[in-house]
């Protein structure tokens, strides 16, 4: 059986601002070559956790271990190892596309032909050859993120933190982010993502949790953090004079978890359990009607994020 | 390591446009306005209109007689006694341009001259000085009450000296004293080549100049900037490097440091293309330079070090910072530099454009040494503190408010 690898290691951390708890008792582990999402709303306490993983912020109690080593701001061995790219598109506007690179990268690689090369593989990896001797603000926002991230992993660091890699980035350069996001887990990086699309969390992650107040409300796979909503899979059913006493029926059903008729659209959210589209669909043949449409859908993350936290992520994040 | 650091660090300074405008080319933008305001670049005469004046001694007594024959000589620095052609008052030497040219006459044909507009000004000379100028002058009551203000003072000096030795308080120097006086006045000075006018034009160059040495404050305040993880982007990434502060720090100020120190001497050199006059000591005067460029990003980094969060504060203190010191040593109104001297000593002592200034003014005006010295000690404390302050800011490992 594989030997189980912690790279980054937090115990029951807690930052506080004043008053305010940014984290609260938090304790999370991540392990060696996964992709681990961190998920939650403006104020969740994404970032500080992240600063203080990165030893960027102080705290007020816990621990933050990275490589099985106490992180600190002069752990300098471990930083070695790290990689940032930040929300923020943090590159000099003064340099160009390479000497952007090369200046982030000589900071961990003092090399100088060793960190030609790496400059140039990054360079190919994020696809900017054209561009290497442009300035940034001559770069489009998708070419800005790409040169963003090629400045975070350009030393080919074995822990990587991308906080919200994608955000204004048009489809065409997303994909090829989360392409290499993945290719750089294949090689055997770690890397922890924060993100508030949630379809790049279910590409993505091997691994979540979902922070709110502070605190990690659920964490596990993607299967296993929705297996635990209550909810089973979300039925849609056009069919035109539905009689009000089906519908009392239906909402009746001990596995329909809620239920609305609008113009003859039939939507349903179905508590975990078996045949449920089937057991529907069995009570309006039975009385003459006919769907024109039926369509059925499983539980998304979104849905799982919606009942935990009583809030739409992508509207308050 | 190092030599990374500085390499990108002098590259993003001198990429930087608003740097490049502000830093590079604002100062010897600003000396060429400072000098066109007070000279003409054009010829070797004062680049202000000529001022045609009377003067009117009030009364007709021997006290009033001999004020006006003492300021019909101060005159003589800057001008001189005309001649009528007809209805104009012109220079003795026909095209020859001056800064005065004035006649003795009583006062109401003064006034007569002054309605129909022969004469610019019309000086009364009393116990007190005053002087009425023709409608719609703008400069010539400036000029005039500078000059004027002068005089009063190089009078009361002397009316003092001379009741001093009257009554018996003050004793003549002895013929070698005098001789080893008149030695030593002009060391350092050349007097063939002077261009400066006498008047309290001196106060507002040696303050232009140090105004332009500590005007690179803002430097100090970006090299903070960009090693600060609460301050701006590019830190926090950098932070999360295997480097330490200290060096990022080195490596930011290093090359900002040497540009400046270049650049000052750069923009001195300038000075003397304009033929603005500082004296010939230019070891002395460029190792003055070099402390005052100094102290400017010194307090720059100690002001970015101290104060938490983003640009925009340090950005208005680093322009006003330098603009208060230049008012207090005498930049933009000369009677200033005496006003604060008297009653904020200590602001006189330790404002550094005061003491770019004074260091300046000590070497120009027959090489005091000492007094030079004092000043450049005082720059060095100065800078001593502003590092200290610096590094103590710099070292502290809490970064809130990211």
């Amino acid at each position: 059986m594989k030997e189980r690898i912690i790279d980054v290691e937090v115990i029951d951390l807690v930052k506080r601002y004043k008053e305010l708890v940014a984290v609260d008792h938090l304790s999370l582990s991540i392990e060696q070559g996964e992709i681990f999402g961190l998920l939650g709303p403006n104020g969740s306490g994404k970032t500080t956790l992240i600063n203080c993983m990165l030893a960027l912020l102080s705290y007020d109690q816990g621990e933050v271990k990275i490589f099985a080593k106490p992180m600190t701001p002069k752990s300098y061995d471990v930083k070695q190892q790290i990689g940032l790219v930040p929300q923020e598109i943090s590159v000099y506007e003064e340099l160009t596309v390479y000497d952007n690179i090369d200046y982030f990268c000589g900071l961990y690689v003092e090399d100088k032909e060793e960190r030609r090369q790496r400059v140039e593989e990054v360079i190919d990896f994020v696809q900017l050859d054209s561009f290497r001797k442009f300035h940034p603000r001559k770069l489009s926002g998708g070419l800005k993120r790409r040169l963003n991230l090629a400045c975070g992993i350009a030393h080919r660091p074995r822990l990587i933190f991308l906080d919200e890699p994608t955000v204004a980035v048009d489809p065409q350069s997303r994909n090829r982010i989360l392409e290499g996001i993945k290719y750089l887990r294949d090689q055997g990086s770690t890397i922890v993502y924060t993100t508030h699309y949630m379809e790049e969390v279910e590409y993505l992650c091997d691994r979540l949790a979902i922070l709110d107040h502070g605190k990690i409300l659920v964490s596990g796979t993607n299967e296993e953090i929705i297996s635990m909503s209550s909810i089973s899979e979300s039925i849609e059913i056009v069919v035109y004079d539905l009689p009000e006493s089906i519908i009392d029926e239906l909402r009746n059903n001990p596995s329909v978890d809620s239920l609305t008729y609008q113009s003859g659209t039939l939507s349903m959210a179905m508590k975990q359990g078996d045949s449920n589209l089937l057991s529907v669909l069995h009570l309006l043949t039975e009385e003459g009607l006919e769907p024109v449409s039926v369509s059925g859908k499983n539980p998304t993350l979104n849905d799982v994020f919606l009942e935990i936290t009583g809030k739409e992520l992508r509207d308050n994040a | 390591m190092l030599r990374h650091l500085i390499k990108y660090n002098f590259k993003t300074y001198i990429g930087n446009r608003l740097n490049l405008f502000w830093n590079f080319l604002f100062p010897f933008a600003y000396m060429i306005i400072f000098f066109m305001a007070l000279f003409s670049l054009s010829d070797g005469s004062s680049g202000l209109d000529t001022i045609r004046l009377a003067v009117v001694p009030v009364h007709e007594n021997e006290s009033a007689e001999s004020k006006t024959e003492a300021l019909k000589s101060f005159f003589e620095f800057d001008g001189h006694e005309g001649i009528w052609d007809g209805e104009a008052l012109e220079h003795p030497a026909g095209t020859e341009k001056t800064l005065l040219l004035y006649t003795e006459s009583n006062e109401t044909e003064s006034l007569k001259w002054l309605e129909n507009e022969t004469i610019d000004a019309m000086i009364l000379v009393d116990d007190e000085i005053s002087f009425k100028v023709k409608p719609g002058s703008s400069l010539t009551p400036t000029v005039l009450h500078e000059i004027l203000a002068s005089f009063e003072r190089v009078n009361k000096t002397q009316t003092s000296i001379t009741s001093g030795y009257q009554e018996g308080r003050f004793t003549p120097p002895s013929a070698s004293d005098t001789e080893q006086l008149e030695a030593n006045r002009f060391i350092g000075i050349d007097k063939s080549n002077r261009r400066t006018a006498i008047y309290s034009q001196f106060i507002y160059f040696f303050a232009a100049l140090a105004y332009i040495t500590y005007f690179p404050l803002n430097t100090g305040v970006e090299v903070i900037e960009s090693i600060e993880p609460a301050q701006s982007d590019q830190a926090l990434r950098k932070y999360v490097g295997p480097v330490s502060k200290t060096k990022h720090f080195f490596g930011a100020l290093i090359p900002r440091w040497v540009a400046h120190l270049l650049l000052i001497v750069l923009l001195f050199a300038f000075t003397q293309l304009l033929n603005i006059d500082y004296g010939t000591d230019y070891p002395r005067i460029i190792l003055l330079l070099f402390f005052g460029t100094s102290s400017a990003i010194f307090t720059g980094t100690a002001l970015g070090a101290l104060l938490p969060g983003k640009q925009g504060p340090k950005v208005a203190l680093s322009i006003s910072i330098p603009l208060l010191f230049a008012l207090a040593s005498g930049m933009m109104a000369s009677p200033l530099h005496s006003l604060i001297m008297e009653k904020i000593p200590w602001l006189h002592n330790w404002n550094p454009l005061g003491m770019i200034s004074n260091g300046l003014y000590a070497l120009y005006s027959g090489g005091n040494l000492e007094r030079y010295y004092q000043q450049l000690f005082g720059l060095g404390i100065f800078n001593l503190v502003c590092f200290a302050l610096t590094m103590l800011g710099v070292r502290r490992s809490r970064y809130e408010s990211i």
